[in-house]
C-alpha cells in the first residue's frame, strides 16, 4: 500500500533531511511502515480513508520539526566523529614525536630533526597570521546577521542552540553551571518559535530572553549565560557621537547658554561662517552641548534594554566625554546602540527643547 | 475518559518507557507506541514525531539496536535492548522508583493521604 499523501510527506521530509540518499530511504521506509499500519488500524476502527490518512499524518506532526530532530541526531553523530578523529590525531602526533625521540638519540641537534624543524619554521612563516579576538568576534557578528527560518516546535533549549550553531557555522558555548544556578535546565526548557527569515541574532535574543539569559561574544565564541553574568562580562566601547551630539548650527555658537564647544568641533564655526547656501548652514556644522549629551544618553538608556543600566539597577554604564559616548554594556546592547546611533541624525535625534532653534543660514 | 498526563510530566521519562517496553522483547516503532499507550491506560501518548527521533537517539547511544526484516511481506525495522540499555534501564528504574516514593511522601499530606503519613 502506498498512499500519495504519505509519499508526499516522506518526500518533503527527505528533502529537508540533508542526509545521504541511503539514510533518507531508511528513515522514510520506517516511517511509511508506521503510517500504513496506523492507517489499517484507523480504517478497522471505522474511520473513513480520507480522515484516517489525515490523522496518521497529523500524528507525525510538522514535517520541518521532524526533519530538524533527525538532522540534529546526524549532526551529533558528526560531532562525535570529529572529536574522536581529533583525539586520534593528537595521539598519533604524540606517538610520532615519541618515536622520533627514541630513534634519534642526538635530539633536536641531529640533522634529521633540524631539517624537519626548518621545514616547520618555513611552514609557520607561511601560515596566516593568528586572528585577534576582535577579528574573531567580527566574523561571528557577521554570521549572527544572517537570516534563517527559525522554526522550533517544543524543542529543548540545548538542541535549539545546537541547531542554530549548526545552521550558521557558529561556536556556541553554553555556560551550564551558571544556567543551572538560575534554574534553567537546557534539556527540559523548551522552545517554540516560528519566525521565517529572521536574523540569527534576533532569534537568539528572543529565545534566550525567555529564560532570563543572554549571550556575549568572546574570542569568536557565542557564550550563552544568565543575564546577570553576561552583564558582568560587559565590554567597554567608545562611540564618536560628535555628529549626533552637535545639535545646533555653528552660527548659534555666539548665543549665550549654549554650552561650550569642544576642540574637536572648533573648526565647525569657521566653516559655517564660510557657508553660502542657507540649506547647507542649516544642516552643518553643529556644536554640541552638555544638554544634548544628556538627551542622547536618555534616548539610549530608555530604548536599549532599559533595565540593564545602572540607574535602573543594572550593570550597564554610560557617560559622555568630549563628543564621545563611553558605554559599558553587553555585546547585544552594543549592537543596538550602534544601530541607533547610525540611524540618528541631528535634525530629529534630539528634541528641540534641548538646543537653540537653528539660525537662518545666511544671516 | 481518564485524563492524559501532561507533556511536561512525561518528557523526562520517555526514554525509560521505551527501554522498558523493549525489555520484554523485540518491537517495532508502532508496536512500542501501542504498548506504551496500553500500559498507561491511554494516559501517555507518545506521538510518532517524537517516538522515531527518540528511537534513533537511543540507537546512537547504543542503548538499543535495530535490524530490518520482511516478515509478513512488509519491510519493517525492529528494535532490541542492548546490554548497555539493560544496565541503563535498571539504573533508571531504581532512580525513578526512589523519586516517585520521595514525591509520594511529599505530596501525600497535600492530598490528605493517611497512608503517606503512616
Amino acid at each position: 500500500m502506498s498512499e500519495r499523501e504519505f509519499d508526499a510527506y516522506l518526500k518533503l521530509l527527505g528533502g529537508l533531511l540533508r542526509l545521504s540518499p541511503g539514510q533518507r530511504e531508511l528513515i522514510a521506509g520506517e516511517l511509511r511502515d508506521h503510517m500504513e499500519e496506523r492507517l489499517d488500524a484507523l480504517l478497522a476502527a471505522g474511520i473513513s480513508r480520507e480522515e484516517a490518512i489525515g490523522q496518521a499524518l497529523e500524528e507525525f506532526g510538522d514535517v520541518a520539526a521532524l526533519a530538524t530532530s533527525f538532522r540534529q541526531l546526524a549532526w551529533n553523530r558528526k560531532r562525535r566523529w570529529i572529536m574522536r578523529c581529533t583525539a586520534a590525531s593528537v595521539c598519533g602526533v604524540l606517538l610520532v614525536i615519541l618515536a622520533a625521540m627514541v630513534f634519534l638519540p642526538n635530539g633536536p641537534s641531529g640533522p634529521g630533526l633540524l631539517s624537519q624543524a626548518n621545514a616547520q619554521d618555513q611552514e609557520v612563516t607561511h601560515q596566516p597570521e593568528m586572528k585577534s579576538s576582535e577579528e574573531r568576534n567580527a566574523e561571528t557578528r557577521a554570521k549572527l546577521e544572517q537570516s534563517f527560518d527559525a522554526q522550533f516546535l517544543d524543542m529543548d533549549l540545548l538542541t535549539t542552540l545546537r541547531v542554530i550553531e549548526n545552521a550558521h557555522d557558529l561556536s556556541i558555548y553554553v555556560d551550564m553551571p551558571e544556567l543551572e544556578m538560575i534554574g534553567v535546565d537546557v534539556e527540559t526548557c523548551f522552545v517554540t518559535l516560528n519566525m521565517p527569515d529572521v536574523r540569527c541574532k534576533m532569534a537568539l535574543e528572543i529565545i534566550l530572553d525567555r529564560f532570563e539569559c543572554l549571550y556575549y561574544l568572546r574570542d569568536g565564541f557565542v557564550v550563552v549565560t544568565s543575564k546577570e553574568k553576561a552583564m558582568t562580562m560587559a565590554e567597554l566601547r567608545v562611540y564618536d557621537c560628535e555628529d549626533v551630539l552637535a545639535a545646533v548650527p555653528a552660527a548659534a555658537k555666539a548665543q549665550p547658554g549654549l554650552g561650550s564647544a569642544p576642540a574637536a568641533s572648533g573648526a565647525n564655526p569657521q566653516s559655517a561662517s564660510e557657508a553660502e547656501a542657507p540649506a547647507a548652514a542649516a544642516k552643518k556644522p553643529y556644536i554640541f552641548t552638555s544638554a544634548n549629551a544628556d538627551t542622547l544618553i536618555e534616548i539610549i538608556t530608555r530604548t536599549v534594554d532599559p533595565d540593564s543600566w545602572e540607574m535602573n539597577g543594572g550593570l550597564g554604564s554610560i557617560a559622555e566625554y568630549d563628543g564621545k559616548i563611553v558605554v559599558r554594556q553587553t555585546d547585544a546592547a552594543h549592537a543596538q546602540i550602534k544601530y541607533l546611533l547610525e540611524n540618528l541624525t541631528p535634525e530629529y535625534a534630539l528634541t528641540p527643547a534641548t538646543y537653540a532653534a537653528p539660525q537662518n543660514g545666511g544671516n | 475518559m481518564t485524563e492524559r498526563f501532561g507533556r511536561d510530566l512525561i518528557r523526562g521519562s520517555l526514554d525509560l518507557m521505551v527501554l522498558s517496553v523493549l525489555a520484554g522483547g523485540s518491537q517495532y516503532g508502532y508496536s512500542i507506541q501501542k504498548r506504551i499507550r496500553a500500559a498507561s491506560g491511554d494516559r501517555v501518548s507518545l506521538p510518532a514525531g517524537t517516538l522515531y527521533p527518540l528511537l534513533h537517539k537511543l540507537e546512537e547511544d547504543k542503548l538499543i539496536r535495530s535490524r530490518w526484516d520482511n516478515e509478513g511481506g512488509r519491510r519493517r525495522k525492529w528494535y532490541d535492548l542492548t546490554a548497555k540499555g539493560k544496565r541503563k534501564l535498571t539504573e533508571q528504574a531504581k532512580e525513578w522508583t526512589s523519586y516517585a516514593e520521595c514525591l509520594g511522601r511529599l505530596l501525600g499530606p497535600v492530598l490528605g493521604g493517611v497512608e503517606a503519613r503512616g
